[in-house]
């Protein structure tokens, strides 16, 4: 018995479909697409998914569970993903996980070795970063999600030890803040890597898996990743018992939120 | 506008025997009624509308071998025409197939046309004549059908397409199933529902998030709303459905986009045409609803906080945009005017309050483009006209009478419409007028328009209140028409802030 | 950075200032307008869509929030009147669309400090008169002062205007 999932993720100006078997014998992607759409997620998509799906002689009726990248990215990037894949999952009956978008460029880097910095561009000159010590092909992640001025992340990445690969598309405008703050330990990433890639999706929705915090599949209760919520949301969701960074994760160490 | 099917209980019995007494000339009585509660073996059903005002009922009993004979089905005569007999004719049917009854009689009058093809539809047929049964000389026809054999009937039969339709293009995410266009189903919009007793978080107050959070449990709802109404044992299924329809422009981008994107995902996971609608076709469709006698050909005058426009449309689901604001919409001008006045908003209803104390002449506010030659309106030079009115009285140290200047403004405002909305009438040769959007509860509107339009002869609609508002029953109501023309939206489609209908 | 002030005796005046400014912006540009009801923020975005090629009427944008027209570039037209928290700036994509590649006006821009950029003009328009205003000129950041000294030139030629420095 297999089961075939969806992921998709239109956090970034990248558009990404892929499709992958889960089986006794672990999760096999054998279909995966990543186009450049800048703000043109809403009509790519969809009919991304469907030339995927009838290459491979399936219809969307065969999908039995859906991965969505909640952002952080850019809001009209991630509604569009959240909203979509919402309409798929439950005109299909089947689950709808949802994914850190940071986490699965992560997962992206199975060839990391050491500290890795994640930077997304949140506009308004600020970024998305998060940090993650990679070992083995597994990113732990070290930070939790924010949005922050580049300076003041270079500044703290700075003051940890050894060499930092860094990627996303928050270096499209504020590479150099970070190669100037860390120098020769600054280790940019191929343009290509930025933004999170089919495979990177479903890892990160693995590791979910493993660590038993999937959430309950509803498709309405996956919700995209705000990093600035007001106050008074953020206060009643802890209230509510949701976790006001809903990122799953051990080990989150440095990095102040806002 | 919604009906809600319920089972008869000892509540209903005064409203039943008051409805059966306005109905008959030789009711049953209050007594009666409360002896089929009584009974064993009798299905009876109630209809109410969303006031809670008792609109139907009717009532079936299961004889000893395993027939069952339909007693009664009776309709309020104000809601006659929109599928309510219907609707209980198949709660009851539905009911009597669960209890395993094997065959369904009933009598009715030969004469009674719309009857008689309602049972026709439900798959019963005349075996016979029951003489005198309605009096000397006054035969019934004896109706029979079989409960079980019948392979299930799609729900969309000869009543008519089943429709979702998804509204999110402003503050509200709001969910309708219509069936057939005129039967309202489900009405839901997030605000009513307890999303905290549903999924233990709150919902935000900004729109976008508001709608990303809410759409699913708005939809679900609206599903199992539907599910009641159709005498289902749960909720509607998607596959039952024929259509998904989404409001597509104009709005709020951040907010239409939620709406687009789910329901494009939706539409692509049940393998159903998906309808991209126009909020404003919208509001004329909620005049269309409420209203059996509007038809094309047809004009609409259209005004809210964000539009004021002249529509014509020559037939069903044909849209030509005659005319629109070239600045500011009415409401925001209203809006505006209440804001210099230091008036809280929304100002509208503030202003118009106001205006029926005031002196509609007292002030010569300008009527622009009255005269233009063509529909296009400008409420910009109107609102600074207000303005500077206002500045010299202050400077002059002259006090303000803020109903007379509420009144003038109202005035100016509801000349120019009217003479617009006159000509364009005539010049359209349109049967209807419709009044729709968020102004078109301003009763002074109302009141010009009906005044100046019926004498000509022309048929004016002007929505119930509860319809001005933003609602997804309308879209639903106008997404019948688009989905009879089969004009369908592809998976690539995006949503428009601001789009004319006539391209939509 | 010294504030400039453009006087106008008109409408037409005042729309004639936003003509002039339209070969002068380039993508990413942002323009913050503030002033009362009325005192003509909508005129001056009117004759900047006109001289960028916008066909179409350039409306209030105050129910919608945001319009985009389509000119020479993309002219996003918010207007943040109806807006009662900051927070609902990301909601609407705000910082998003402003880096999108068009130029921006942005109505009752400064109700909310955090919607001014680090780099764009401020346009406060002030009533002087039944038909005349006062545009007072302030620039944020190189760019921001690069844009407003070349239209102050530029505007200082339309008939109907005048101008001083502050």
């Amino acid at each position: 018995m297999s089961k075939l999932l969806l992921a998709l993720d239109t956090a970034t100006e990248r558009t990404t479909a892929g499709l992958a078997r889960l089986g006794d014998d672990g999760l096999d992607m054998f279909a995966a697409a990543v186009v450049d759409a800048p703000r043109a997620a809403m009509s790519r998509l969809l009919p991304m998914v469907e030339t995927l799906l009838s290459a491979h002689d399936l219809t969307i009726g065969d999908v039995e569970g859906v991965i969505v990248g909640r952002g952080p990215g850019s809001f009209t990037g991630v509604r569009i993903g959240v909203a979509t894949a919402k309409g798929l999952a439950h005109g299909l009956g089947c689950p709808l996980w949802g994914v850190n978008t940071l986490d699965a460029i992560a997962w992206g880097h199975p060839d990391c070795d050491g500290l890795l910095g994640v930077l997304g561009d949140a506009a308004r000159g600020e970024v998305y970063p998060a940090l993650y010590r990679c070992a083995g092909g597994h990113p732990e992640r070290l930070t939790p999600d924010r949005s922050v001025k580049p300076a003041q992340v270079a500044a703290e990445w700075a003051a940890l030890d050894g060499p930092i690969a860094l990627t996303g598309n928050g270096l499209r405008k504020f590479a150099p803040i970070f190669t100037d703050a860390l120098g020769a330990r600054a280790e940019v990433d191929d343009e290509e890597w930025w933004a999170p890639q089919p495979a990177g999706l479903f890892e990160a929705w693995r590791a979910l898996l493993a660590s038993d915090a999937l959430g309950s599949g509803e498709p309405g209760a996956v919700l995209p990743v705000y990093t600035r919520l007001s106050d008074a949301e953020e206060n009643e969701r802890i209230r509510d018992g949701l976790s006001p960074h809903p990122t799953p994760g051990s080990g989150v160490a440095g990095g102040e939120d806002r | 506008m919604t009906v809600t099917l319920r089972p008869f209980t000892s509540d209903d019995i005064r409203g039943v025997a008051a409805l059966e007494a306005a109905l008959f000339p030789d009711p049953w009585t209050a007594g009666m009624f409360a002896g089929e509660l009584e009974a064993t073996g009798r299905v009876w059903f109630v209809a109410e509308d969303d006031a809670g005002v008792l609109i139907g009922y009717g009532g079936a009993a299961i004889l000893a071998d395993g027939d069952a004979h339909i007693m009664n089905i009776a309709v309020s005569p104000a809601r006659r025409g929109q599928g309510l007999g219907r609707r209980l004719l198949d709660a009851l049917l539905g009911r009597l197939r669960e209890l395993e009854a094997q065959r369904v009689t009933l009598e009715v009058r030969p004469d009674n046309v719309a009857a008689v093809r309602l049972y026709e539809s439900a798959g019963l047929e005349s075996v016979g004549v029951r003489p005198g049964y309605y009096g000397r000389g006054q035969d019934a026809a004896i109706m029979w059908g079989d409960l079980q054999e019948a392979t299930p009937r799609p729900l969309a039969d000869s009543a008519g397409e089943l429709i979702l339709a998804i509204e999110s293009s402003c503050d509200e995410t709001a969910a309708a199933v219509m069936r057939g266009g005129r039967e309202l189903l489900a009405d839901v919009v997030a605000s009513q529902i307890d999303f905290h007793a549903r999924f233990g978080g709150v919902v935000p107050e900004i729109a976008s998030r508001k709608h990303t959070e809410a759409i699913v449990g708005v939809v679900d709802e609206a599903m199992e709303r539907a599910g009641v109404a159709l005498g289902l044992d749960g909720a509607l299924a998607f596959r039952d459905l024929d259509a998904i329809a989404v409001t597509r422009a104009p709005g709020l981008i951040g907010a239409l986009v939620v709406g687009v994107a789910y329901a494009k995902g939706l539409a692509m996971a049940i393998g159903k045409p998906l309808l991209g609608m126009n909020h404003l076709e919208g509001h004329i469709f909620a005049n269309v609803f409420a209203d059996p006698e509007v038809k094309p050909p047809l004009v609409a005058l259209l005004v809210s906080g964000g539009h004021t426009s002249l529509v014509h449309m020559p037939e069903w689901g044909v849209y030509h945009t005659l005319g629109e604001t070239l600045d500011d919409a009415a409401g925001e001008a209203y809006d505006k005017v209440a804001k210099v006045l230091g008036l809280s908003y929304p100002g509208g209803p503030i202003i118009a309050k106001l205006a029926e104390e005031g002196d509609p002449a007292a002030i010569d506010f300008p009527r622009a483009m009255m005269r233009s030659g063509d529909y296009a309106f400008s409420l910009s030079g109107l609102k600074t006209a207000v303005i500077t009115y206002i500045r010299h009285e202050r400077e002059a140290g002259r006090e303000i009478s803020a109903p007379d200047l509420a009144a003038s403004f109202q005035q100016a405002v509801i000349d120019v419409q009217v003479a617009k909305a006159v000509r364009a009438v005539g010049e359209t040769g349109a049967v209807s007028f419709c009044l729709g959007g968020g102004v078109a509860a301003n009763r002074a509107l109302r009141e010009a328009l009906t005044s100046a339009i019926e004498p000509l002869g022309v048929h004016v609609s002007v929505p119930p209140l509860h319809l001005c508002t933003d609602n997804a029953a309308m879209i639903a109501a106008a997404a019948h028409y688009r989905y009879l023309r089969g004009e369908h939206l592809a998976l690539d489609a995006e949503p428009s802030a601001r789009e004319p209908l006539d391209t939509l | 950075m010294p504030a400039r002030t453009i006087t106008t005796d008109s409408e037409s005046a005042t729309r004639a200032v936003g003509r002039a400014l339209a070969p002068l912006v380039a993508a990413g540009d942002v323009i913050v307008l503030s002033g009362d009801l009325g005192a003509g923020k909508t005129q001056l975005t009117k004759g900047l869509a006109a001289a960028l090629g916008v066909g179409e009427a350039v409306t209030s944008p105050t129910f919608n929030i945001l319009l985009v027209h389509e000119g020479r570039i993309p002219l996003n037209h918010f207007d943040l009147y109806r807006l009662e928290r900051a927070e609902e700036l990301d909601d609407l994509d705000y910082w998003g669309v402003l880096e999108s590649g068009g130029v921006s006006v942005v109505e009752w821009g400064d109700r909310f400090e955090e919607a001014v950029p680090e780099e764009c003009v401020i346009v406060r328009i002030r009533v002087t008169g039944d038909d005349s205003r006062a545009l007072e000129i302030e620039p944020r950041g190189a760019r921001g002062a690069e844009l407003a000294d070349a239209w102050a030139a530029a505007a200082a030629d339309v008939p109907g205007v005048g101008g001083e420095r502050a």
